[in-house]
């Protein structure tokens, strides 16, 4: 059997390792993927590949945050779900990880701006 | 040793020093026990008042004196601030004519300053570089000090000594204090400094350290409510004005900074520009920005005054800041003739445009014209602007408008996230289009969006219908146009567990 292989490079996995949680810091809203996402959970100068992983992890976490679960994922859940699972064992120290559930003021944050019909123009 | 072995001691000195009248004196007290005490006290306050003038003598202004120590320089430092009570201290002078340098020079001063540290800078080299560059060394002494608590106050939290640094959090803010209302531009200077010095070498971590803690100070600025940050500068600002420490000029202007140390950088200008005279006008000042700091620090510095700062990320947090210098920028969008319909809050269309008679007709109305119609006109607010090696962001923080995105290669941008946040409805591919021109991130190729899953976007897709009829797909060809580009194709691109929206530029 094959070892999946990494979600990370080397380069990236050092920077993803290097983020250090942050409690104070408040949530910022990206409707062009529907989710949350915290200043600490992506490091500076990581790679186009090694972003899309993490934005993908958001996107993950976004239905968790919605009250649903990673399965509700519209076209591939199971990739989605894949993806997570990796995350956890490659990167557990993830500040993203820590955030699973949000507070009361997180809560209204996020369906406030969910609510916003065009949240671009 | 007995009792009246060390009164004999005691009053040796003022008697050698003026025999003939103290003689006089004593023998008028010596046989009454009741008043013996109270001469002998006054004798003891003359002699350390005697003691305080011989320091004094020998504090020569015009070539002073070697320091040894950082204790020495201290309390010199306390000494000619009670003997000078409504005088400007040499301190504050120094302060005053290091702000009328060039920012480059002022940078040079405070970076070194803030490296050298209290004991590593020699009195004599410190003299000699800071007197050819300003001109004076008078209140060297005492600024290099202040710098070094400043920097020795930054090190030791971020290397996670808490102890010291809790110690140090007194002295600290007073010498942040001290610094700002003398006009030493502490935090500006040292981002100045890294500035300059980055492309010449490594800044040198207590650099990295004191724009590490001036970011924390902005950010624990930030988290305080709107209102609680207002009252809180213009309580400052009410203070500082009445004692004449700033004019009104000063006062305006720190009413526009909007983060803590741009309040503290608009202090230092305003009261090295206006400056009040009085030594105890300018403790005050110092007191309340120490205050104002301290506060700030509390929440995270918890326990003995720094607790809740943990060390590793303070420390990955001076690295990030560092890596981040040189990655800022601001940029002013480009003056458009747009209006606003005030009470729907969006930016008039084109049927909308014909509807008042036309653009150059709208454009030919004073504001009071068309405040009659409702009608105003809207410019966007200045965008703050942010890149690392992979991508490029912008924002207008006060409207909650935010981009991030990707060049791909030249010519094809990613668009990560867009919102645009409380600006008017159809401003958004507005300030799409700046935020592009302002990184001269041109899709002259192509513009795409990755990973949708915006419902509306997302609902569009489901039904079949084409992109450029998506509420994304639209948006972006709106942001092209602004930029004078046009749309050839508009696709829908699946991928195993997203959508993606690639729009192809006609050449």
């Amino acid at each position: 059997m094959c070892a999946a292989e990494s979600l990370f490079s080397d380069q990236d996995k050092a920077l993803m390792d290097s983020l250090v949680f942050d409690p104070a810091l408040k949530p910022e809203y990206n409707p062009v993927s529907n989710c949350l996402s915290w200043d600490d959970e992506v490091p500076q100068d990581i790679s186009y590949s090694g972003l899309n992983v993490v934005r993908r992890l958001w996107m993950a976490r976004g239905y968790l945050h919605k009250g649903q679960t990673i399965e509700d994922h519209f076209l591939n859940p199971h990739i989605l779900r894949h993806l997570w699972e990796q995350a956890t064992d490659e990167i557990p120290d993830w500040p993203g990880f820590k955030r699973l559930v949000l507070n009361k003021a997180e809560k209204e944050y996020f369906q406030e701006w969910l609510g916003v019909e065009n949240p671009f123009d | 040793m007995t009792g009246k072995a060390d009164d004999h001691k005691e009053i040796q000195k003022p008697q050698e020093s003026h025999p003939a009248p103290e003689a006089a004196q004593r023998s008028g007290v010596i046989d009454d026990q009741s008043k013996r005490a109270e001469w002998k006290a006054t004798q003891q306050e003359r002699m350390r008042a005697q003691e305080h003038s011989a320091t004094d003598l020998l504090h020569d202004k015009a070539h002073p004196q070697p320091k040894k120590s950082k204790f020495e320089l201290v309390d010199d430092a306390s000494a000619k601030h009670d003997a000078t009570v409504n005088h400007p201290p040499d301190w504050l002078e120094l302060g005053r004519k290091l702000a009328g340098l060039p920012l480059q020079t002022q940078a040079q001063i405070i970076g070194n300053g803030l490296l050298a540290g209290i004991e590593q800078y020699s009195h004599e080299q410190r003299e000699r570089e800071w007197g050819a560059l300003i001109g004076t060394v008078q209140g060297v002494g005492d600024t290099a000090i202040n710098l070094a608590k400043i920097a020795d106050f930054c090190a030791y939290c971020t290397i996670g000594d808490k102890e010291r640094a809790g110690k140090m959090g007194a002295d600290f803010g007073a010498a942040l204090g001290q610094s700002i209302v003398s006009g030493v531009n502490v935090f500006e200077g040292a981002k100045e400094y890294a500035n300059n010095i980055q492309k010449t070498g490594d800044i040198g971590k207590p650099i990295r350290d004191v724009i590490a803690l001036g970011q924390i100070l902005d950010r624990e600025w930030e988290k305080l409510p709107p209102r609680e940050q207002e009252r809180q500068k213009f309580e400052l600002i009410g203070q500082l004005v009445s004692d004449g420490l700033i004019g009104t000029h000063g006062a305006q202007a720190m009413g526009r900074a909007t983060k803590f140390t741009e309040i503290l950088g608009s202090i230092s200008k305003a009261a090295a520009e206006h400056g009040g005279q009085k030594l105890e006008v300018v403790k005050k000042a110092a007191s309340k920005i120490s205050d104002l700091t301290k506060d700030l620090l509390s929440p995270e510095l918890a326990v003995a005054g720094v607790g809740k700062i943990k060390a590793s990320q303070l420390e990955k947090g001076a690295e990030n800041i560092a890596k981040s210098i040189g990655r800022y920028s601001e940029y002013v969008p480009e003056k458009k003739p747009l209006f606003l319909n005030v009470s729907e809050n969006r930016l008039l269309k084109e049927n909308d445009l014909a509807l008042h008679g036309g653009l150059k007709k709208l454009e030919s109305l004073t504001a009071e014209e068309l405040e009659k119609l409702g009608i105003k006109r809207f410019e966007l607010p200045k965008l703050n602007l942010w890149w690392d090696t992979q991508t490029f962001s912008a924002s207008i923080p006060e409207k909650f408008a935010a981009l991030n995105a990707a060049v791909l290669e030249k010519g094809v941008i990613d668009i990560v996230r867009i919102r645009k946040g409380w600006l008017p409805e159809g401003a958004g591919s507005h300030f799409l289009a700046e935020a592009l021109k302002a990184h001269k991130a041109i899709p002259t190729k192509e513009l795409i969006c990755s990973l949708i899953t915006n419902p509306q976007t997302k609902e569009a897709f489901e039904k079949g219908l084409p992109a450029e009829e998506s509420l994304l797909g639209k948006f972006m060809i709106k942001a092209l146009k602004e930029l004078g580009l046009k749309a050839e194709s508009a696709q829908w691109v699946k991928r195993e567990d997203s959508i993606n929206i690639v729009i192809k530029i006609k050449r």
